[in-house]
């Protein structure tokens, strides 16, 4: 039974299989002929040798050489007679450089995947996690270095970058800081007045929504944000950086990255987080107010009577002082990462992805912790 | 090439480029052969990848045509487009392989998006891409990260070759080699343009490269191109020309070649 093709023509001649090999034998093809090869490996089971005629081939090119070759090949190992004949020499050339090629040797490259294997890779993970908790110990040693030697001369403190960074972290970010204070603050008050209502007690609505922003949501709320935003730019910058061997270049030329990239970015979150915060507690407030008068019908002065009463001096300092720490866990997570980046641009994406979620677990944990510290100390 | 009739496969004609006030190319003429090896020449900021780009519809020309096989590049619709872009690779200067891909996956990535044919057929092809381009299979596990300069060219050649292109783009292909690399990437170049029938276009530096493998050079100069083989540029009178050709870097890499011819 002879079938035809654009590509290949069977013509069975007793117990040899003549195949005529025709047209265009390239990479636009390939998904055709490949199938096509597949049907010929089923019809040539009834016979024990194989010629293929190559008079008809137009071009060819080195996928279409590869499937020719490597049929051929097969075939030849099955133990079927196979032959080449008609070649152009240009074409011809493909099939000799393939041949070539295919001799080369080639390592085995196989992942071992038995037991041993799996207690090897368990092992280096353990290694790999232990030395990563080395490295993050070096780097918070570093940094008390570092910050301890700038103390003593101030020619190491960065001014110019501090302010720098303050300005890029802190001061560009309040629009952003103010407005979600005020929105958070009148979320709150309209849950807390819903529910308040029910016992006729709204005036505590005030309470309850100056102490959560003074203590906890000012404060919180302003350090997720500066995590999301500039944990992950303290990454990023410093992995590009760190990818375009700029921070070898520094060491090179004597200066310490720690001292240039790491110390000002710690620093100045320190300084402007507790800003931002602050100003986060006050628009808190603002929206409070906003609310106390169009929703509870509470004038102006009673609200600040109410808050007044309510709320002492302790928390809002409960509140500023997890400021700073905040920031410092922020600034460190995001430089640390950003140091850990190594040879591709994907690896900077997957640190900056890795300093926002880790400096805002770290930050929730850490005001987990100070709330159970406040309560035990009564403040 | 020689006995054949010289076939024009790329037609740049009245090239206009043009930043701000800036005229970068002024009326660039420039007919490319099928089965050659064009050298790009000139100074830094000349417009050399500027050029490539708008043969490679990357950059829109201000005015002036660019045909490929006939075709008006600016003009065509992106289906069109993607066609002629299946038939030519380029190797850009610095590699750019897919950094999140092993280099097999950076070879198979233009299969995967072109053509419909099996995962394994590309695994192997891959594999014979690495080959011909002289890099070890177990390479194709690696990252880009993982290889050095040599090998990422290499590896990116490998990966303008996944789709057997019919011309090959290569931007400063040997910069940054040592010079037994550099030396064999020429072959490299040389072995791939014979076993492929390409046409090559390259953008280098490398007066090396230029005497031994290139048939024609195009040198960009005051905003035009002029082209000629290498023996009519030597005589060419320009002063640009002049120095470029025969400084003492040029002598030395004619003598290479001489010696190694001999």
């Amino acid at each position: 039974m002879a079938k035809t093709s654009k590509f290949i023509e069977l013509q069975p001649d007793n117990n040899l299989l003549n195949v005529g090999i025709m047209g265009d034998w390239i990479m636009e093809n390939a998904s055709v002929l490949e199938s096509l090869l597949t049907d010929l490996d089923i019809e040539i089971e009834q016979y024990d040798s194989i010629r293929m005629h190559c008079n008809g081939l137009e071009n060819i090119d080195t996928s279409g050489a590869w499937m020719l070759y490597q049929k051929f090949s097969q075939y030849e190992e099955r133990g079927l007679r196979a032959s080449f004949e008609g070649f152009k020499d240009v074409h011809f050339k493909f099939i000799k450089t393939i041949q070539t090629l295919d001799k080369q040797p080639c390592p085995e490259c196989m992942r071992d995947r038995s037991f041993y294997g799996a207690m090897e890779r368990l092992g280096g993970l353990t290694v790999k996690g232990v030395s990563h908790l080395g490295e993050a110990l070096g780097f918070y040693g570093r940094i008390a270095e570092t910050f301890f030697r700038s103390i003593r001369s101030p020619s190491h403190m960065r001014i110019s970058s501090i302010i720098r960074h303050v300005q890029e972290a802190g001061i560009n970010a309040l629009p952003i800081v103010a407005m979600m204070a005020f929105l958070i603050a009148i979320v709150l008050a309209y849950q807390g007045a819903t529910q308040l209502q029910k016992f006729g007690a709204e005036i505590f609505t005030i309470n309850l929504t100056a102490i959560s922003v003074l203590r906890e949501m000012g404060v919180l709320l302003t350090a997720i944000l500066v995590a999301g935003r500039s944990g992950s730019s303290f990454a990023a910058e410093i992995g590009v950086m760190k990818l375009n061997d700029e921070v070898d270049a520094l060491k090179t030329l004597g200066i310490d990255p720690f001292e240039v990239l790491v110390l000002p970015r710690i620093i100045a979150l320190v300084i402007a987080l507790p800003l931002m915060a602050f100003l986060a507690n006050m628009f808190g407030l603002a929206g409070g107010a906003l609310m106390s008068i169009t929703v509870l019908d509470i004038p102006l002065n009673r609200y600040f009577d109410q808050i007044l009463g309510a709320v002492s001096m302790n928390d809002f300092l409960v509140g500023m002082i997890k400021a700073p720490i905040f920031a410092f866990i922020i600034a460190s997570v995001g430089t640390f990462r950003g140091m850990q980046v190594t040879g591709s641009a994907e690896s900077v994406g997957r640190l900056t992805t890795i300093a926002v979620v880790q400096s805002i677990f770290l930050v929730i944990l850490a005001d987990a912790f100070f709330s159970i510290l406040f309560a035990k100390m009564g403040i | 090439m020689s006995q054949e009739k010289i076939e024009t496969i790329i037609e740049l004609r009245g090239i206009i480029n043009q930043f701000g006030k800036q005229r970068i190319h002024d009326g660039v003429n420039l007919d490319i052969h099928r089965g050659e090896v064009l050298g790009l020449v000139g100074g830094s900021g000349s417009g050399k990848s500027v050029l490539v780009n708008t043969i490679l519809g990357l950059n829109t020309p201000w005015a002036g045509s660019v045909h490929f096989q006939g075709l008006d590049i600016p003009k065509l619709s992106p289906k069109q487009m993607l066609e002629i872009q299946k038939s030519w690779g380029v190797l850009f200067q610095h590699g750019a392989l897919f950094s999140g891909l092993t280099v097999s996956e950076n070879i198979q990535l233009p299969m995967v998006e072109h053509s419909k044919i099996s995962s394994r057929l590309m695994k192997e092809l891959a594999d014979i891409k690495l080959k011909l381009v002289g890099l070890p299979i177990d390479a194709g596990a690696k990252f880009p990260s993982e290889l050095s300069g040599g090998m990422i060219k290499r590896a990116s050649l490998a990966r303008a070759l996944a789709l057997d292109p019919l011309i090959l783009f290569l931007d400063e292909p040997t910069a940054g080699l040592d010079p037994i690399s550099a030396a064999a990437f020429d072959d490299l170049i040389l072995f791939l343009k014979e076993t492929l029938n390409l046409t090559v276009v390259i953008i280098t530096h490398d007066l090396d490269s230029l005497v031994r493998i290139c048939d024609r050079i195009a040198v960009l100069i005051d905003k035009n191109i002029i082209v000629g083989t290498m023996g009519e540029l030597m005589k060419n009178k320009h002063p640009w020309i002049q120095d470029y050709f025969h400084g003492p870097r040029m002598r030395a890499a004619q003598d290479t070649n001489k010696r190694e011819a001999l």
